[in-house]
């Protein structure tokens, strides 16, 4: 193979691979899921910082993002592949204890979104 | 026929009061066209301020010093004519818990006749508790306003021109006078000339329709105690307004409810829960003027953000009570003594907690907390003080709203309640004046014909 031939070889293979989103899997260095082409990162993303609210902030200081993460995804609450788990939500809210936040009352677990969505939208605005 | 003193006549049925009870029984009497009836009002057409005083008590506890006599007006149309109109039904949760010795149906299909009295929407007695998807905890309960109706001019021409039913005023009923188990007749005063002799009027049957501080005081001012609970017990529906907030799901709030000026919209504690939870009837009423987005459970929605107000329910009390003072009215009658103390603040917490956790868990919204100090308020509501139950030992009416003491003798009002519920009684005040109304007209029917 000449060098003309192995160039315009790779050239189509980067062009395929950036068409059918294996960029992004490549690069993340893990595979996903069959079918699940759109970026679910991107669907996850989008639902934290929907629900980013300053209001929280005072909830999330001395919280650790990842840890939120880690927690969150532990009790089936968040995932990579679908977002925001609502039903799991609505489940927990049945079982676990209220907490007061400034005048209201909330589960633990909807504070940790909360506050994980706060901290989640903190970084990104910090990284432009 | 309206009347300034009692004729000297023996009537079928006498009703004292002319407030709704009084008034919504002697109509469902009327239909009967063989009787003949009288209902005897210690006021006149108007408010006089010398007979209001007649309405005054001594007063010891929570209730307000203008409470009385406030909310026990002596006038044609009684409490009617200050009334503000609200009206839901009766929670069932009483009546599941047995507090009650008649069936709920048994007052639910008079409501959509106490309806048409109180104008009140058509759907408004159709209309059941509407269950929440999703929650068996709660359930959307809303008030209805009518006009409100003022019973002294919407049936003053009733008793004007009807040839069969007297309407006396001023005239102020002082004793009954008994034989055996039998109440044989009135003792009566002018209320205005207090040193005129007495009179008498007699009849088959009394209904005493004077209210929750009128009806245990003539009966124990005739001596029909024996051993009942007269006068105990008095309950009231404790209000805290604007108390907490809370935010509704706008689209888990059921079809259809809307702005509406003569819809007061309210959640309550389903009856199951709180029988299950072994809680009394709680409700918080929200409007549905200001919407705004926020998270609940995971997600950002159109909500619903309202301040809320508590009407709630308070377990009959026997320290709660009408009974003697040492002092006399113009009349040279004992005035009756009110000892009544709410005893809700622990209470309104439990409640609102219960209540703030079904709503939140369900999904339908999210409570604020209970504001750390809070004022109750009272509703003008008084009951309870002439108990319907099962024996003499423990209430003081049987199911027909009868004396358990006497044979003739009948008590209509909210003294008569062993429950009070969180709903506003006048709905039902009429709704069970109506089934007494029918209950003596079959009774008096069958001794005619007897």
């Amino acid at each position: 193979m000449d060098r003309r031939t192995f160039l315009i070889g790779l050239s189509a293979a980067v062009t395929w691979l950036s068409v059918s989103g294996c960029g992004r899997l490549m690069l993340n260095g893990r595979a996903l899921e069959r079918g699940d082409i759109a970026s679910p990162r991107t669907a996850l993303n989008k639902q934290l910082v929907e629900l980013s609210d300053p209001f929280f902030s005072d909830y999330s200081a001395g919280r650790s993002l990842d840890a939120l993460h880690m927690a969150l995804l532990y009790k089936g609450v968040i995932s990579t592949h679908h977002g925001i788990n609502r039903k799991q939500v609505i489940c927990l809210a049945r079982h676990e204890p209220l907490i007061i936040y400034k005048g209201f009352y909330y589960t633990q677990t909807e504070l940790e979104l909360y506050a994980l969505a706060y901290l989640h939208k903190d970084r990104r605005v910090r990284r432009k | 026929m309206i009347l300034h003193q009692p004729k000297h006549r023996h009537y079928d049925t006498i009703i004292l009061g002319s407030g709704p009870a009084g008034i919504t029984t002697a109509l469902e009497l009327s239909k009967d066209p063989s009787l003949e009836i009288a209902v005897i009002e210690s006021g006149l057409l108007e408010p006089h301020p010398t007979i209001q005083a007649l309405a005054s008590v001594q007063l010891h506890g929570d209730l307000n010093d203008n409470y009385f006599p406030m909310h026990t007006q002596r006038c044609f149309g009684g409490t009617s004519t200050i009334w503000g109109g609200f009206c839901a039904v009766l929670e069932k949760r009483a009546f599941a818990a047995q507090a009650w010795s008649l069936s709920y149906q048994e007052i639910d299909r008079w409501y959509p006749a106490a309806a048409r009295i109180l104008e009140l929407p058509d759907d408004a007695y159709r209309l059941p508790p509407v269950a929440i998807e999703g929650t068996s905890e709660l359930v959307y309960k809303p008030f209805y306003l009518s006009p409100p109706v003022r019973f002294n001019k919407k049936y003053h021409s009733f008793f004007q021109y009807h040839p069969r039913v007297d309407l006396i005023l001023g005239t102020t009923a002082v004793r009954l006078i008994t034989r055996g188990h039998t109440v044989t007749a009135l003792e009566l005063r002018d209320t205005l000339a207090p040193r005129l002799s007495p009179t008498f009027v007699s009849a088959d049957t009394f209904v005493l329709a004077c209210g929750g501080v009128g009806n245990p005081r003539l009966l124990q001012l005739s001596d029909i105690v024996e051993q009942m609970p007269i006068g105990l017990g008095l309950m009231e529906h404790p209000h805290i307004y604007a108390v907490a907030d809370m935010y509704l799901d706008r689209d888990r709030l059921p079809r259809g409810i809307k702005e509406d000026p003569r819809v007061v919209h309210a959640l309550q504690l389903s009856d199951s829960y709180c029988i299950e939870n072994g809680v009394l009837s709680f409700s918080a009423d929200f409007n549905l003027e200001q919407m705004t987005r926020t998270v609940l459970l995971g997600e950002r929605r159109e909500m619903f953000h309202t301040p809320v107000s508590i009407r709630a329910e308070i377990a009959p009390d026997f320290r709660n009570s009408v009974s003697d003072s040492d002092q006399r009215n113009y009349l040279g009658i004992p005035m009756p003594r009110v000892d009544f103390h709410y005893r809700y603040h622990d209470l309104a917490r439990q409640s609102w907690c219960l209540f703030g956790e079904a709503l939140l868990r369900s999904g339908l919204g999210r409570p604020s907390v209970l504001q750390p100090e809070f004022r109750v308020h009272d509703g003008g509501h008084l009951m309870g003080t002439t108990r319907m139950g099962l024996s003499a030992a423990d209430s003081v009416v049987d199911s027909n709203c009868r004396v358990h003491t006497t044979d003739n003798l009948y008590v209509a009002g909210s003294s008569v309640f062993p429950a009070g519920g969180a709903s506003n009684p006048t709905y039902t005040i009429v709704a069970m004046a109506l089934r007494l109304g029918a209950h003596l007209a079959g009774t008096l029917k069958g001794n005619a014909h007897g």
